[in-house]
């Protein structure tokens, strides 16, 4: 996979895709969630 | 580089850092603001201060060296760095932090942790921790940041220091974790397109994703075939060399390494002719970059793959020392030590609401993915490009097999000129935001921790004037020291601190955000084990990345460890971390249970 031959190297890689794509996923489908909005009460 | 463009760009550069630093100054009023930026910072400042705190100069050029050196498994620091550094930090830690840190009014890391348990000790201790070591990590920053000023703008070391110390001081000093995160935020742009930009560079220039790959992967066995085709010639020159009744017994790798020493001691001395036919004709041979880069290049490799290196898109062998310092050392504990920092668990309590924090883990997991994936991607892959221009791979193409000379002669060389100058300020911003975060938390923690709640018994708000007080001089210290630490303590130090701070600090933190059982007393005691385990573990078995020999175990029994491989190469977090764990568990559960607010 992408010419690397290692699967615990591309596995990495395709780790730190996915570990970004989750980051991106959680904050847009939480981007308006507000509990417990203590400051602002 | 034009030297009046270079110029008027550093001045633009530092002239922004001080409008930022005057703009917090102006809007900072209370200790609030002064300690955690007044608990209203935008998401994406938050995010980008958070992500540029946590990288320095070291992790670009340090680690970009490393992964050119050892290769394509430092993508799963890569991945701990995302995974355990922003998404299980922010979600997991984050969010409760911010609640619980509203709750407890608390303004710094050790202060959350001691209102929590309602220990004055918790709060003393750790922020003792806190300003006894973080100078060292400090310094340590400083020490590799001056070096690039110093090699950049060919500026005496000493003066770079202080130029570094002077610069930092004034926005720190004067906008206070306003400043700095303002500033964070700013540097932390320029870090992103620097770095993006060199991703996109490298892949272009080297042909493409999976080609460039291929070749890297292809890399180890050409190094191998180019020195056999030119075995045959250095066995003829061995033959000349049979007067020396060891040379039967030695491999060609061990009589080649032999050779290339003599070869340098005859090149330092000049004019003396060579002391035998066989070195005479040795260094004729080498007169020929192709030979002497097939011979550097299979020499580096040979050596590196006694430790398990296997090539640089595979990771290395089970068992080894090197597969122990890169699981142990560096996925682990760099991975899982960020989980603990003060300086970036108090950022959590910067923003004013979940939403924000929410918010910020999508740009700071797109950050850290951009800044150390390329770092160490890139790293690797000038390994390919070197050995298409010159024939030799990356670590034979500096001087002196320094590993982070190859990130900036990879710029220098591969890049446009205009690149090296942003990258020149990618560098600088990582160094200058890394920094700046420490001197604040050390402020904090000698002023607010360790003086005004430790000592004094103060429970109000702080002093603004005392905190810039204690920057000032946590900066003079950290100054001072970088003047007297030993050449090649960055790695030490930095590996020490962040150490220290996940097995010491770890286990409570999460005891206080998820486990109700928790009591003060076995917070003490995992604070007490942890810190005293490490200590012993540092001293006696191994120093931090297993390059130096355990201080105490060397100078007591004149040995580097008072154990064997592989225990020597195993990191102080992964034997430490669960020891301190099972301590809070089991004095917790051995001690009253506490009421608490819920």
């Amino acid at each position: 996979m992408l010419g690397l031959d290692d699967p615990v190297i591309w596995s990495g890689y395709l780790a730190c895709i996915l570990s970004t794509l989750l980051c991106i996923g959680y904050g847009a489908w939480h981007w308006n969630d507000n509990e417990n909005d203590d400051a602002s009460k | 580089m034009n030297p009046i463009l270079t110029a008027a760009i550093i001045v633009v550069y530092i002239g922004i850092l001080a409008f930022l630093g005057y703009k917090a100054h102006q809007q900072t009023r209370s200790s609030d603001d002064f300690l955690l930026a007044g608990r209203k910072v935008h998401p994406f400042v938050m995010a980008l201060s958070y992500g540029a705190a946590f990288i320095s100069t070291s992790a670009i050029i340090g680690f970009g060296g490393f992964a050119a050196a050892f290769g394509m498994s430092l993508l799963w620091l890569v991945f701990a760095n995302i995974f355990f550094g922003i998404f299980v930090a922010f979600i997991f830690f984050g969010l409760p932090t911010r609640r619980l840190g509203l709750k407890l009014k608390a303004q710094t890391f050790p202060e959350f942790l001691g209102r929590f348990y309602q220990s004055r000790l918790i709060h003393g201790l750790m922020a003792f921790i806190i300003v006894l070591f973080m100078p060292l990590y400090a310094s340590a920053v400083l020490i590799a940041s001056a070096r690039f000023i110093e090699t950049t703008f060919a500026l005496d070391y000493n003066v770079a220091i202080l130029i570094f110390s002077a610069l930092i001081a004034v926005y720190v000093i004067l906008g206070g974790l306003k400043g700095v995160m303002f500033a964070d935020a700013f540097q932390g742009s320029i870090m992103f397109a620097g770095m993006l930009l060199l991703l996109l560079f490298a892949y272009g220039k080297m042909g493409g994703v999976v080609p460039t790959h291929k070749e890297l992967d292809n890399l180890p066995a050409k190094i191998a075939q180019e020195f056999d085709e030119l075995t045959p010639k250095l066995e003829n020159i061995r033959k000349l060399d049979a007067s020396d009744a060891n040379v039967a017994d030695e491999s060609i790798e061990q009589w080649t390494a032999k050779m290339n020493q003599q070869a340098k001691a005859h090149s330092a001395e000049e004019q003396a002719a060579p002391q035998s036919e066989a070195l005479a004709q040795y260094v004729e041979l080498r007169k020929d970059e192709k030979a002497a880069a097939t011979i550097d290049n299979h020499l580096v490799v040979s050596k590196i793959s006694q430790n398990g290196f296997q090539g640089w898109t595979r990771f290395p062998a089970t068992g080894t020392k090197l597969f122990y310092v890169i699981l142990t050392s560096i996925i682990c504990g760099v991975g899982i030590g960020a989980l603990a920092q003060p300086q970036l668990a108090v950022r959590f309590m910067t923003v004013k609401s979940d939403r924000e924090l929410h918010r910020a883990v999508v740009m700071g997991g797109v950050f850290i993915c951009c800044i150390v994936g390329t770092a160490y991607l890139v790293g690797s892959l000038t390994n390919v490009w070197f050995f298409q221009q010159s024939g030799r791979i990356a670590m034979t193409s500096v001087s002196d097999g320094n590993l982070d000379k190859i990130i900036p002669t990879f710029i220098n060389q591969a890049l446009p000129k205009w690149f090296g100058l942003l990258f020149m300020l990618t560098l600088l911003s990582a160094a200058i935001s890394t920094l700046s975060s420490l001197f604040h938390a050390m402020g904090s923690a000698l002023g607010r921790d360790l003086i005004e709640c430790s000592i004094l018994n103060k429970t109000g708000n702080s002093s603004i004037p005392l905190m810039k007080v204690c920057v000032f001089l946590s900066l003079i210290v950290t100054t001072i020291l970088s003047f007297y630490m030993p050449k090649g303590i960055v790695a030490i130090a930095t590996s020490t601190f962040m150490g220290l701070c996940a097995v010491s600090f770890l286990p409570m933190y999460v005891g206080a955000l998820y486990w109700k059982r928790v009591t003060r007393a076995g917070a003490i005691a995992s604070l007490v084990v942890g810190f005293a385990f490490s200590f012993f573990w540092m001293t006696f078995v191994q120093m931090p990345k297993g390059e130096l020999p355990a201080l105490f175990a060397n100078m007591f029994l004149g040995k580097p460890s008072i154990l064997s491989e592989p225990w020597r190469w195993i990191d102080v977090i992964v034997i430490t971390l669960p020891i301190s764990t099972l301590t809070l568990i089991v004095v917790s559960l051995l001690t009253k249970p506490e009421l608490r607010e819920d």
